[in-house]
């Protein structure tokens, strides 16, 4: 590559002052891809905000590393590490920059913080006394069929405590498919923040940006785990929404996990999407996929997930089951509404959203009450939610 | 009553900033921790189970019931250690929360456990007394080895760095010890929080390790803890001193026997770093060095 060939390429920064960087047209693709998301993508603008800053130069910037075999040379290349990317540059004697290649990494993160505080996969082992997590460098699922893959909400300090907290819960809602992890471990991945995902304002786990850096690096681990059989990945709490946004790019990319399961224990994003995404990737989906708790919009969401899956062959779900966990999650969001003072036994008035459930599936308003009478009443209309079902 | 209020143990406005955090109190009305193992034994003073989520749940045992009631077993995943020679039991686990005012969230947490480790049955060293000083330094070196030292980063450096700060103590009616063990980066860096770790034997197969680990949550842009860690290496200190021991007539008599024939009863002063990682090689070197060798050195 010559330098009057090099200096023709498109010019991303430095067109007024400082030092040139331009890109080769085969980046150039990509490279518009992160420009033009910067404004909706937090990750995006870091990344793009890095690379414009290359033209005031190397020095003082953290996450530059010089190709270790290439440090005597002049022209060398060097990593710039971004949110979830590398780029690799090379340095011209015309003091120009060239961006000659772009690929996922997670070294950024290296870079900026903690050992135990970053984002990526962890193995999580039961030691003498509790869970201790230690980091794995290239991203890589053990390579063990049947291994339990957590996915952890963010808002914990460190991975350390957010396997303390989240694997007694994981065991037991894995019940009997988690005696393997006290003997062998299980993998953990990890996101970094303040705040909690999901929520009932932010429900749709696709549209949350703050978390799509980690499930970058969720969907390279799902990817690479393609050819190991029965990984689980179960995601707790806000983890949904790391993972329905990593299907989401195993879906588009094509990708599909065949015997692969993957569960949600107290989802806080929509269960719906994930639901539907788990099919496009030929995801096995246990009877009980979504654990929502007692929440009234994962009861809402039930309905949602039901549909799908009754309509999909190859779902294990079935009508009989599906039932019974909704009739039960309906009632137990309508025990807690009653107990937070927010209606009488009758939720017509007070929760439209499952009332209006209640009316569609039941056909009478006011059959879901606050306690365990409403339970039975449910159970004795089983048949007609049943045929409701069916077409 | 006003600490009551202002450190609450709520975390609604998570911030860093430079504070005192408050952990639970620690005086004569705490409560006395007494663990029966086989005959002998272990009281220390420790305040109640307070984690910063209920999920982290204490480890306990009835009291007057014997801790090695059904021996030592492999209670780890198999990752844990490098081989599966060492069998434990963990009679006591509690974590203390130290929280910041006005509900400016857990700052950090302190965890604390027992337990009794021993050789399991397939792999006992039947002629080593651990009561013998020199053979429990050599036992304590191929447990350093086993449970940390095979731990690696993909570019061939040691997950963890230690024994450092070796400290030899005669407070006990056996010799103990304790030192800190160091996580360390893939580039060598050493993390802020060591483990601490107190060692002595209990029987003439097992010994006691009391470990402390300080988890800090809250840090400033250069990965210092952002407020004064004081109170957490206070009640850390508290804990570690009230420790005292009173051993069974048998296990007085296994180890005066033992003292008498090594000539001595204390642990040796120096006890350099290991070197980490051990390889597959070392690490089943150390693991069949046989008891009669250990007896005789």
């Amino acid at each position: 590559m010559d330098i009057t060939h090099s200096s023709q390429y498109p010019l991303i920064a430095g067109q007024h002052a400082g030092k040139k960087v331009r890109c080769t047209p085969n980046i150039k693709p990509a490279y518009d891809k992160l420009h033009a998301h910067q404004h909706k993508n937090h990750w995006a603008r870091i990344a793009i905000k890095e690379l414009t800053a290359l033209s005031s130069g190397l020095s003082e910037k953290t996450n530059i590393y010089v190709k270790p075999t290439d440090q005597c040379r002049y022209d060398g290349s060097f990593y710039v590490f971004l949110p979830g990317l590398k780029a690799t540059l090379e340095r011209r004697p015309n003091d120009e920059y060239i961006l000659v290649d772009l690929a996922l990494d997670a070294m950024y993160f290296d870079a900026t913080s903690q050992n135990d505080t970053k984002m990526g996969l962890y193995r999580v082992e039961a030691d003498l006394d509790n869970w201790q997590t230690s980091l794995v460098e290239n991203g890589h699922v053990l390579a063990k069929d049947n291994r339990t893959v957590s996915i952890s909400d963010s808002g914990y300090s460190s991975a350390q405590k957010a396997a303390n907290k989240i694997m007694p819960s994981i065991v037991k809602a894995l019940g009997l498919a988690a005696i393997d992890i006290k003997e062998g471990g299980c993998d953990l991945h990890f996101t970094p923040g303040h705040h909690r995902q999901g929520g009932l304002l932010r429900y749709n786990a696709v549209g949350q940006t703050n978390t799509y850096g980690s499930a970058v690096l969720l969907a390279k681990s799902m990817g690479d785990a393609q050819s190991l059989t029965g990984i689980k990945w179960v995601a707790d709490r806000g983890g949904s929404s790391v993972l329905t946004q990593a299907m989401r790019m195993l879906a588009d990319k094509g990708v599909t996990l065949n015997g692969h399961t993957i569960y949600l224990d107290h989802a806080t994003t929509s269960p719906g999407d994930a639901v539907r995404l788990a099919h496009q990737l030929d995801l096995n989906l246990g009877k009980k996929a979504a654990n929502t708790g007692w929440s009234p919009v994962g009861a809402f969401s039930q309905a949602r997930v039901a549909s799908e899956r009754l309509a999909h062959k190859r779902d294990s779900y079935d009508r009989h089951y599906h039932t019974n966990v909704w009739i039960n999650g309906i009632t137990r969001a309508a025990a807690v509404t009653g107990l937070a003072g927010m209606g009488a036994a009758s939720l017509g008035a007070s929760i439209p959203v499952v009332a209006s459930i209640a009316t569609i599936v039941t056909g009478t308003s006011g059959v879901v009450g606050a306690s365990g009478t409403a339970y039975s009443i449910g159970q004795s209309l089983k048949e007609r939610i049943t045929h409701q079902f069916k077409r | 009553m006003w600490n009551c209020i202002k450190y609450l143990p709520i975390e609604w406005r998570k911030q860093q900033i430079d504070c005192t955090p408050k952990g639970p109190p620690f005086g004569r009305r705490t409560p006395l921790i007494d663990l029966l193992i086989s005959e002998s034994h272990l009281r220390f003073r420790a305040p109640s189970h307070r984690p910063s989520y209920r999920e982290i749940q204490q480890k306990r045992i009835l009291p007057d019931s014997n801790a090695l009631s059904e021996g030592v077993f492999r209670n780890y995943s198999s990752g844990v250690m490098a081989n599966n020679h060492w069998g434990a039991v963990c009679p006591f686990f509690r974590a203390w929360t130290f929280w910041g005012p006005w509900m400016t969230g857990a700052k950090a947490e302190l965890f604390m456990s027992v337990n009794i480790v021993g050789r399991e049955k397939d792999h006992a060293l039947p002629d080593a007394s651990f009561f013998h000083p020199r053979a429990f330094e050599t036992l304590l070196t191929t447990y350093f080895n086993d449970r940390f030292g095979h731990r690696q980063w993909d570019n061939g450096v040691a997950r963890h760095w230690g024994p450092a700060e070796w400290q030899v103590h005669d407070h006990l009616p056996v010799f103990s010890a304790n030192c800190k063990i160091y996580n360390q980066n893939a580039n060598g860096s050493k993390s802020l929080s060591p483990r601490q770790l107190l060692f002595f034997p209990i029987t003439k197969e097992h010994f006691v390790e009391i470990s402390m680990r300080q988890d800090i949550y809250s840090l400033d842009e250069h990965l210092n803890p952002a407020f004064d860690t004081a109170p957490i290496q206070a009640l850390q200190d508290a804990i570690l001193n009230s420790v005292t021991l009173e051993l069974s007539p048998e296990a007085q008599a296994d180890y005066q026997q033992a003292t008498t024939e090594a000539g001595s009863a204390t642990l040796t002063r120096h006890f350099p770093p290991l070197r980490w990682p051990t390889t597959g090689e070392l690490s089943s070197h150390h693991s069949r060095i046989p008891g009669a060798a250990i007896q005789q050195s």
